[in-house]
């Protein structure tokens, strides 16, 4: 049943992964491949987005109304498809940040007292 | 809020836009595909290797595909017209598997939504009365003599009114002829006549109108009438303003007050109903007065809290009573008893035990059908094992698989359902006429909401259960086919003992055909001529309109012989009128022989042949010494050794000679022996005895105009009905057996050719698992013919095992057949031997086509394969 595993961890990692491309398109409109690309760099090759969670995802933010989708051209100039953050998008990274912030240290506090 | 507005937008903007939408995604997808794949170059691996790692890194695109629509909420809507779609791909690629389901499906769903909507209409549905279950027919029997209901006197009724403390109220009840005038012509009016309460005892409420005001049926009070919901439709014009309309009827006009809601014809279709005082015959003050002439019915309400059984104890009490209070009236020789039974019961008494049959039978049917259902999923699970196989390989989850299947059996069974649905309501017009030969209920069988249900039902069991649960057996690859081989096993039984039952149904009808009734049907004709009971209100004129009647009738050209009797033989609805003689009078020894009054020709008009003595003659005339003929039944019963011509019956203080012995007649019906009877003339004993029996020279049908006409000239008032033909007659009493058989026939052959189907399909997928081992045997020398014996050894395997089991499942049909056959054992070896031999012949044909394929392999094809 390898299926029911990887739903298990990309909903896991679901919100997460929505925090991380939220914040990778804030620095500047991508596509698909260059959001994957910039998190894998981002995290120096700790953190690997697969394309079966990324692209889910992506349409997700896009139906939540976070972000927004124009096709484009690429640097190779090859037609691609660039999303960019809303304005509630980036309400939505904030307060969503905030949130991260919290839980992460409340984590490590969690994990010092041991 | 307005986020969850956008995404609303967004979602049906994506599911209008479709095409754009799927296109979109393969351009983006492919795009990080190509990139994925530049990448890989840049890190210096070859073109071909980049390409194979990117794909490997990419994973399934379907199954991303599937979440990214999933995400976007389209997946349930979109995932249904998709499967809808492939359904239908699937369903039309295998065009003749679908065929076979959705009609094995309508005829197993048909077969037993019609037979359910009579069950349901007749046996289930609670009565049309107000609280139906407490409403009781009361019945007067005289065991020691053999007679099962007696009927009740007016004083008699009036004592378990008076006397019994079960009923809430009791009600009297009779039928009678009338002849209504006004109209065209005469019309014959049957007529319910019944207590004031009645109505309300059974709960009815008027359709229109009113029922019976209390005192209504008191002497004296104005002549009303309620009229029946069919006759008011069909005679009356079914408008509102039939109340207070005027019916000349009798002697005196009557006002129609009211209109009756449909109900069952019980105890009689009568048309309309009058109050007991309007009656003339029962306002006799003789009849009145005497406590042994019994005509009526008794109908009652149960007091709450009161059970069948107490109220049993406490009419029997009074039964008794009566015995004690008139012995000479209740002789201990008769017996006298009181039962009361529910309405319920009686009303589906004769039903029952064949609706129950053919609800079993449908119910094979139906079981036959699933298997072929089951049957034809797992060939299909088989045969696109590859594509099912890929789809998974390629990332379709097991549950979208099982989603495919699920909504392919939906299709089928939604389909099958509307179709055995439609079968089912097209033949429910035969289904009523049908059971109206049994029950008075049957104008309450309608596909209603319980029925529609009831379909529903078996439709998602037959269509989705043994359509989708076949394929997810463990291992369904190699059990398969076996699984196949047991059902078609199962099936090849059942259609064993739906032909066995159909059989020896057939064979017990054909016995019914062929019996020798006694009399000659070809050639006769009756029709019903009630004379009008006010009018000829006694013997004088009654004998005055038979004589002038049978006078005029016999000088036709085309008549050979004219009569008139109380009934002829086989006439529906007729029940025995017995009466008690002694031999001599005062004499102990006493018989008892059903009683027929019928005049001079009436032997001769019907053929009846004489055995010793002679027929009535001319000179038994009204006040000659009285003489009777009894058949051959009573003279072997009572003079075994002796000859009953010269002897006497006696009853009471008339006594009448026997003259002759007449053969046998199948009076009441053709699978019963003739009980003993006595025949009195009406020449002698003038009687309203209604039936005209005329034998003519050719065609009986074309004169019955003039013979109308005849009786219309003799007296413009006299109604004539139910002129029928003594051929019809006869066909018509048999018409219940064969309308059964008939039912069990088709059914049987129903299951015969969904058997045949399912044994061809295992045999074909069966030829083609082995397509190898038989090629590999053709190119070793085997010739054609051994290859189609290897599959006929197959086929004959699978019947003989089904035959076997088969057999063992008509052991149990002796019970519920017994009833049903006429000088047939359920165990008949002709016909069980007729059956397998029809079955072996069936496998046999469905033999041919995989038989064909099997000895048509090439074996250079299947070694080149190999």
């Amino acid at each position: 049943m390898p299926k029911d595993k990887t739903k298990e961890k990309s909903d896991l990692l679901q919100g997460t992964l929505d925090l991380l491309i939220l914040k990778t398109l804030s620095l500047a409109p991508m596509h698909g491949w260059g959001i994957s690309q910039r998190i894998q760099q981002m995290s120096k090759d700790v953190l690997q987005v697969n394309q079966g969670s990324l692209y889910p995802a992506l349409h997700r933010l896009q139906v939540q109304g976070w972000i927004q989708s124009e096709w484009g051209a690429s640097d190779n100039n090859r037609r691609a498809k660039f999303y960019e953050l809303t304005a509630s998008g980036r309400n939505r990274l904030r307060d969503e940040t905030r949130n991260w912030e919290r839980l992460s240290g409340a984590v490590v506090r969690i994990l010092q007292t041991s | 809020m307005l986020d969850g507005l956008k995404g609303l937008i967004q979602r049906i903007r994506s599911s209008v836009h479709r095409r754009d939408f799927e296109d979109d995604l393969d351009q983006e997808l492919s795009f990080h595909l190509q990139m994925e794949v530049e990448k890989n170059i840049a890190l210096g691996m070859t073109t071909e290797r980049a390409r194979q790692e990117a794909g490997r890194s990419f994973g399934g695109v379907l199954r991303t595909k599937e979440d990214v629509r999933s995400s976007r909420g389209l997946a349930l809507i979109d995932g249904l017209g998709r499967d809808l779609l492939d359904a239908k791909r699937a369903l039309f690629a295998n065009a003749l598997g679908s065929a076979v389901i959705i009609g094995t499906l309508a005829l197993g769903i048909g077969a037993n939504t019609a037979i359910f909507s009579a069950i349901y209409g007749v046996l289930l549905r609670p009565l049309p009365f107000d609280d139906g279950d407490r409403l009781v027919l009361l019945t007067q029997s005289a065991p020691a003599a053999g007679v099962e209901d007696t009927r009740f006197s007016v004083a008699e009724v009036e004592q378990y009114i008076e006397e019994t403390e079960s009923f809430e109220s009791l009600v009297e009840y009779h039928t009678m002829p009338f002849i209504l005038l006004g109209g065209e012509e005469p019309v014959r009016v049957q007529t319910g006549v019944v207590s004031a309460e009645f109505f309300d005892v059974l709960g009815v409420e008027p359709h229109l109108g009113r029922m019976f005001l209390l005192g209504e049926d008191e002497p004296g009070a104005e002549a009303v009438l309620v009229v029946s919901y069919h006759y008011w439709r069909s005679h009356l014009g079914g408008d509102a303003d039939v109340i207070g309309a005027m019916l000349e009827m009798n002697d005196r006009p009557h006002r129609v007050v009211g209109v009756l809601p449909p109900l069952p014809d019980f105890p009689d279709r009568n048309d309309v109903y009058m109050p007991l005082s309007a009656c003339p015959f029962r306002a006799a003050p003789a009849f009145l007065a005497s406590r042994g002439s019994r005509m009526m019915r008794v109908l009652g309400r149960l007091k709450p809290n009161v059970s069948l059984d107490e109220a049993r104890v406490d009419a029997g009490l009074v039964a008794a009573r009566m015995v004690r209070t008139y012995p000479d009236i209740y002789p201990t020789s008769r017996g006298h008893v009181v039962r009361p039974s529910r309405l319920h019961d009686e009303l589906t008494r004769t039903a029952r035990p064949t609706l129950l049959l053919l609800l079993a039978t449908a119910g094979c049917v139906l079981l036959i059908a699933c298997a072929n259902v089951a049957n034809v999923t797992l060939s299909r699970v088989l045969r696109r094992r590859r594509e099912l196989e890929l789809r998974h390989a390629v990332g379709a989850s097991r549950g979208r698989i099982a989603r495919q299947l699920l909504v392919e059996a939906t299709v089928l069974a939604v389909l099958g359902g509307a179709l055995g649905l439609a079968l089912a309501g097209s033949s429910l017009g035969l289904i009523v006429d049908y059971a109206s030969r049994f029950t008075p209920r049957a104008s309450e069988i309608a596909l209603d909401g319980v029925v529609l249900l009831f379909t529903l039902a078996i439709s998602a069991v037959t269509g989705l259960a043994f359509g989708t649960l076949p394929a997810f057996l463990p291992r369904v690859q190699v059990r398969g086919q076996r699984l196949r081989r047991a059902l078609v096993t199962a099936q090849v039984a059942a259609s064993l003992v739906l032909l066995a039952t159909a059989g020896l149904m057939l064979r017990s009808l054909l016995h019914l055909e062929r019996i020798d009734p006694g009399f000659d049907s070809e050639h006769v004709l009756t029709m019903l001529v009630d004379l009008n009971w006010s009018k000829y209100d006694d013997t004088g004129p009654v004998r005055g309109f038979h004589e002038k009647l049978l006078r005029e009738i016999e000088a036709h050209p085309s008549v050979v012989s004219a009569a008139i009797s109380r009934t002829f033989p086989l006439a529906r609805g007729e029940v025995p009128q017995q009466a008690r003689f002694q031999l001599a009078e005062a004499s102990e020894q006493s018989r008892v022989l059903d009683v027929h009054a019928v005049s001079r020709e009436y032997f001769r008009a019907i053929g009846v042949p004489l055995v010793r003595g002679r027929f009535f003659s001319p000179r038994d005339k009204f006040g000659s010494p009285a003489v009777v003929l009894i058949n051959q039944a009573a003279a072997v019963r009572y003079w075994p050794d002796t000859s009953p011509v010269g002897e006497s019956l006696v009853a009471g203080k008339d006594s009448a000679e026997i003259v002759g012995v007449v053969d046998d007649v199948r009076q009441y019906r053709l699978d019963a022996p003739a009980a003993p009877t006595a025949y009195v003339s009406i020449e002698q004993f003038p009687l309203r005895v209604s039936h005209l029996v005329v034998r003519t020279r050719d065609e009986p049908a074309r004169v019955s105009e003039e013979l109308i006409s005849i009786v219309h000239g003799i007296d413009p008032d006299q109604a004539v009905a139910s002129v029928k033909t003594f051929d019809n007659v006869r066909s018509e009493s048999l018409a219940a057996p064969r309308l059964t058989t008939s039912l069990l026939s088709l059914f049987a052959a129903l299951a015969l050719a969904i058997t045949i189907v399912g044994l061809s399909g295992v045999l074909a997928v069966s030829v083609s698992q082995r397509e190898s081992e038989l090629g590999i045997r053709i190119a070793l020398g085997a010739t054609r013919a051994r290859v189609l014996a290897i599959v006929m050894r197959e086929a004959l395997a699978l019947i003989a095992l089904g035959i076997a089991l088969g057999a063992l499942g008509v052991l149990p049909l002796r019970s519920l057949l017994s009833g049903h056959l006429f000088e047939v054992e359920p165990t008949d070896p002709a016909t069980l031997a007729a059956v397998c031999t029809l079955l072996v012949a069936a496998a046999a044909a469905a033999c041919v086509i995989p038989a064909r394929r099997a000895a048509n392999i090439d074996p250079i094809t299947i070694l080149r394969t190999d």
